[in-house]
């Protein structure tokens, strides 16, 4: 059963193109942006933190650390924009044909739950290919085996991660207009949420910390890891305490609030958020099944 | 005949709102069962509590044999329900919707296909089932409708309002397709409709105003009760007619003939029983008639007499 609804949420979704464009706008246009100009301003920025630093590897380096963003931003986005499925059903009352089979409230919700899942899964991992493929391209780097399984683990942990904190979101949105409203909220505070607009450290320390303790920094921070480890270590030329500033600098080093913690930390705090709207999700999602 | 429906004290209610107030009726197998009311009735709702979308505040249901409340799931396995606005999925094709809502039931893929093609040649839905149901016209859903209903075999229909917002013909094209469907699946329709000449097709008729059943019986007999034949007259001269029609009614007629007479808009208006008594008493004053109209009692005159308050009268 639940395989069926899921199914025919990843065909709805699917076959509606704007739907898979407008879930990917917010990660084009950072990377639009970058392209156009905010490359330039972190490679300037750079320039004099490693004064001498080869050009060609500090673009490689930026290009990188945007690419890790992008990527982890559109597991957000995407497992939002999968639940516009829901909020449709929901607006129209279409549950009711679900309800008069012999299908459970609880398959339904499932449906909706891993119908988001797998649609931004399958969406973030497209953008994972595209983005290595850009950096192989463009700046000659190719991530270690580790590295691109490391991403792409990351990837499904978001991914299963928002999808139940959106879950719990979009039950309190009653129409596709309002859904759509939402997300563009998302998609734009969201690049700043994760800091891929300007670096943590160049905001002032309170808005930092503020960051520092939502989810988004800290799955960006996990996502920049695997992205610009080697392209860091080129930019340093294998100088560790250089490869530490940078990691500071650009946040790729896990913190809550402004305490520095391991990288389990965060995912058990991931495991924690993940379990709790996961639940509050589907308690909502079933009361508004009626 | 068995109940294939059975209710006993169905009440709903919305906080102090009652939708639906101590109903109890029952539907006997293979017949077509109409409940009538105007919106907001009641109508929706019980059909609500029937097909498991509602919990009853209180009362007694069965349905196929199985209890509401205990036996949800099983209800569901073998009802149809066609909702009263479309449910399926606009972007998606027919063919595809009634795929993936067949496989809900956990039939056999290739039985889900057969089924598809069964129905939708009986339906006349092949031409159009691989358009986007979304764009299709009202008659033309309502029917893929009806197969989404039939995919899983249902010995029971619910249709809640079929026809409204349809056109003449496709309204006539859904009940074409709803007899023809009962007759040879055998199957026990369930229906409401807020149009009153639709439930003379229906074996049995429930009236429901205000959440309560205030009339039920066959349409006939519900006209024979609650509505009249009129005898329409324009008469040269009304000399005659008015000197047999007044005081004690039928003076030299067949006692009986008649059950009433009066002037309505310069025409004599005679209420009788049937054809055989109009034909007598047009015999009677063919002289005198330059026009005559024979009017049988309607439903629409049932339901009318019965909500202005001449229920139970």
């Amino acid at each position: 059963m639940i395989y069926h609804l899921v199914r025919r949420n990843l065909l709805i979704f699917f076959r509606d193109p704007s739907a898979i464009f407008f879930s990917l706008l917010a990660s084009v246009i950072l990377f639009v942006l970058y392209m156009t100009f905010l490359s330039t301003m972190q490679a300037s920025a750079l320039e004099q933190y490693i004064p001498g630093a080869d050009s060609g590897a500090i673009e490689a380096f930026v290009d990188s650390w945007v690419l890790g963003n992008v990527t982890m931003i559109t597991t957000m986005t995407t497992s939002l924009s999968a639940l516009a499925v829901f909020v449709e059903d929901r607006a129209t009352d279409r549950f009711r044909d679900f309800l008069v089979s012999p299908v459970s409230r609880f398959d339904v919700i499932a449906g909706y739950l891993l119908g988001a899942f797998v649609i931004s899964t399958i969406l973030s991992t497209v953008v994972l290919i595209l983005s290595q493929l850009y950096l192989w391209l463009v700046d000659d780097v190719t991530l270690s085996l580790p590295d691109v399984l490391r991403s792409l683990l990351y990837v499904v942990g978001f991914c299963l991660l928002f999808s139940a904190i959106w879950s719990f979101a979009v039950t309190f949105i009653r129409s596709h207009p309002v859904f759509m409203s939402f997300g563009t909220i998302v998609g734009t505070a969201g690049g700043f949420l994760a800091a891929a607009y300007v670096t943590a450290t160049q905001l002032p320390s309170a808005v930092a910390t503020f960051i520092n303790v939502l989810p988004i920094n800290q799955a960006a921070t996990l996502m920049r890891g695997p992205y610009t480890r080697e392209t860091a270590y080129a930019l340093a030329d294998g100088e560790q305490q250089v490869i530490e500033t940078i990691n500071t600098e650009y946040g790729v080093i896990p913190q809550i609030a402004d305490v520095e913690v391991s990288e389990w930390t965060i995912w058990l705090v991931f495991l924690g958020l993940f379990g709790l709207f996961l639940a509050l999700g589907a308690a909502r999602i079933g009361r508004r099944l009626g | 005949m068995a109940a294939v429906v059975a209710v006993d004290g169905l009440v709903k209610r919305y906080g102090s709102h009652t939708a639906v107030d101590d109903l109890s009726f029952e539907v006997e197998e293979g017949s077509t069962f109409a409940f009538l009311g105007t919106n907001g009735a009641g109508k929706s709702t019980t059909i609500g509590c029937l097909t498991t979308l509602k919990r009853p505040t209180s009362g007694e249901v069965t349905v196929l044999g199985h209890r509401l409340g205990a036996n949800d799931r099983l209800i569901r396995q073998s009802t149809g329900v066609v909702f009263q606005d479309s449910l399926l999925d606009p972007i998606l094709s027919v063919r595809e919707n009634l795929l993936i809502r067949g496989s809900l039931y956990g039939i056999p893929a290739k039985t889900i296909k057969r089924r598809v093609e069964e129905l939708s040649e009986v339906l006349e839905v092949e031409e159009f089932i691989d358009r986007r149901y979304g764009r299709l016209s009202g008659g033309q859903r309502r029917r893929a409708d009806i197969v989404r209903a039939l995919m899983h075999d249902p010995q029971l229909l619910f249709l809640d309002e079929p026809t409204t917002g349809l056109d003449p013909d496709s309204r006539e094209k859904v009940w074409k397709t709803i007899t023809e469907l009962q007759r040879t699946l055998g199957l026990t329709i369930f229906l409401t409709t807020h149009y009153m000449e639709e439930t003379e097709r229906a074996d049995q008729v429930a009236i429901i105003d205000h959440g309560r059943i205030v009339a039920a019986g066959t349409p006939g007999r519900l006209r024979a009760e609650y509505a009249r034949n009129e005898l329409l007259l324009t008469l040269g001269s009304t000399a005659a007619f008015d000197r047999e029609f007044t005081g004690e009614l039928a003076g030299g007629l067949t006692p009986g003939l008649a059950e009433g007479a009066a002037a309505r808009d310069g025409l004599r208006v005679v209420l009788v029983q049937d054809s055989t008594a109009a034909l007598e008493i047009l015999n009677r004053f063919e002289p005198d008639i330059e026009d005559f109209e024979f009017r049988h009692g309607t439903m629409d005159d049932v339901f009318l007499n019965i909500t202005r308050g001449g229920a139970g009268s």
